[in-house]
């Protein structure tokens, strides 16, 4: 089973077939360019995520190391999520009742986010978990969304599985 | 009026579908305020700018369902109010038709605004507005004449206009007729058009659905 990791400068010493810390590395801002979607269908316009692109399409599992800042995602993992576009279509279904791009890849990896940050209320949490649950949704994507001190045990657990 | 700041936090900077609905929403105001370019600024700067000024009005466009990462970059820096009174609002245009699609955002700025301990003038949303900017100025005149009217109540009162909020986010969600509809023009591939003459003017149209990233 191939499994990527996306983090926020975490420290980790489990073993994954891909790292991108977005510390490092932040992802440069979507422009909008629409690039993506009409000039170069499926690519996006900027390089510095090609081998992120090819890593992500080919995983089985992406595992995101989420922290928070001021109550949201931080603008280096928003970014990258904006980024995402480049794997879906510009076409609208309209099947479930209302609006969501089509999805470009047979299939993407399933995503485990693990999470930390700052929050101020127990409802400011959910605001960041329902953001994060509905993104995923539009993405076609399954996903769980665990605290961060599950990351080592689950992890762990994850690695030790044939 | 209060001494505002208005945020153009698109991408596009002038260029685009944020700056038209600015624009509108100042001639309404019919008095003049700087707007900053969240694309062109250094977020950090930008952000210790906002003790100057009474309100702060984000414009920006929904990207994912929340604001562009660019947006984010202005919020991370943002410190509390820096007295009482000090407001803040948001107006968010959105490709997708529904509103609803932005209801995680603002409920994410609602938030926002209570941690920072700024009084929350509310998110104006407006769904559909994805093409406004390659559109005649006469095909979105009812949508200007809004935008307008929203201007125009924040001169008088510093708030947003309910009958101009209400009016922007009209559909909040499609009725199951209108879904229906929609699906089928799309399977007919006519509710794809724009794209299709996007496609078919940069010849790419035939690369339309391509898998860059498994096909090399």
């Amino acid at each position: 089973m191939k499994t990527i990791l996306i983090k926020e400068g975490q420290e980790v010493s489990q073993n994954f077939d891909y790292v991108l810390d977005l510390v490092e590395n932040p992802p440069r801002p979507c422009t909008g360019c629409w690039s993506c979607w009409t000039r170069t269908p499926g690519r996006c316009a900027q390089k510095d995520l090609d081998v992120f692109y090819r890593q992500y399409v080919a995983a089985d599992r992406a595992v995101i190391l989420s922290r928070a800042v001021k109550g949201f995602v931080s603008a280096r993992l928003k970014n990258l999520l904006d980024r995402m576009i480049a794997l879906f279509l510009p076409y609208i279904t309209y099947r479930t009742g209302e609006s969501m791009h089509l999805p470009r890849y047979e299939r993407l990896p399933k995503v485990t986010v693990y999470y930390e940050g700052d929050f101020v209320s127990p409802e400011e949490e959910e605001v960041y978990l329902s953001y994060l649950k509905r993104t995923m949704y539009q993405f076609y994507t399954q996903c769980e969304i665990l605290p961060m001190e599950r990351f080592a045990e689950k992890e762990a657990a994850q690695c030790a599985k044939p | 009026m209060r001494k505002t700041l208005i945020l153009n936090g698109s991408p596009h900077g002038k260029k685009g579908n944020t700056e038209i609905f600015i624009r509108k929403f100042l001639e309404g105001a019919k008095e003049p305020c700087p707007v900053r370019y969240v694309v062109q600024e250094d977020p950090a700067e930008l952000a210790g700018d906002f003790a100057n000024y009474d309100v702060i009005l984000f414009f920006m466009p929904l990207y994912v369902h929340a604001m562009p990462g660019i947006v984010m970059e202005v919020i991370e820096q943002m410190q509390p109010a820096q007295r009482a009174g000090q407001s803040i609002g948001f107006v968010v245009q959105s490709g997708f038709l529904e509103a609803a699609q932005s209801d995680y955002l603002k409920a994410y700025f609602a938030m926002l605004a209570k941690r920072l301990g700024y009084v929350d003038l509310g998110c104006a949303v407006r769904g559909g507005a994805a093409g406004v900017c390659m559109q005649p100025e006469k095909a979105s005149e009812a949508l200007f004449a809004v935008l307008r009217k929203l201007g125009e109540g924040y001169r008088e009162t510093g708030a947003f206009d309910g009958e101009a909020v209400s009016a922007l986010g009209t559909p909040y969600r499609l009725t199951q007729k209108e879904s229906r509809l929609l699906e089928r023009l799309h399977r007919l591939k006519i509710g794809d058009l724009m794209w299709t003459f996007m496609l078919l003017r940069n010849k790419a149209f035939r690369l339309r659905r391509a898998r860059p990233y498994t096909e090399e």
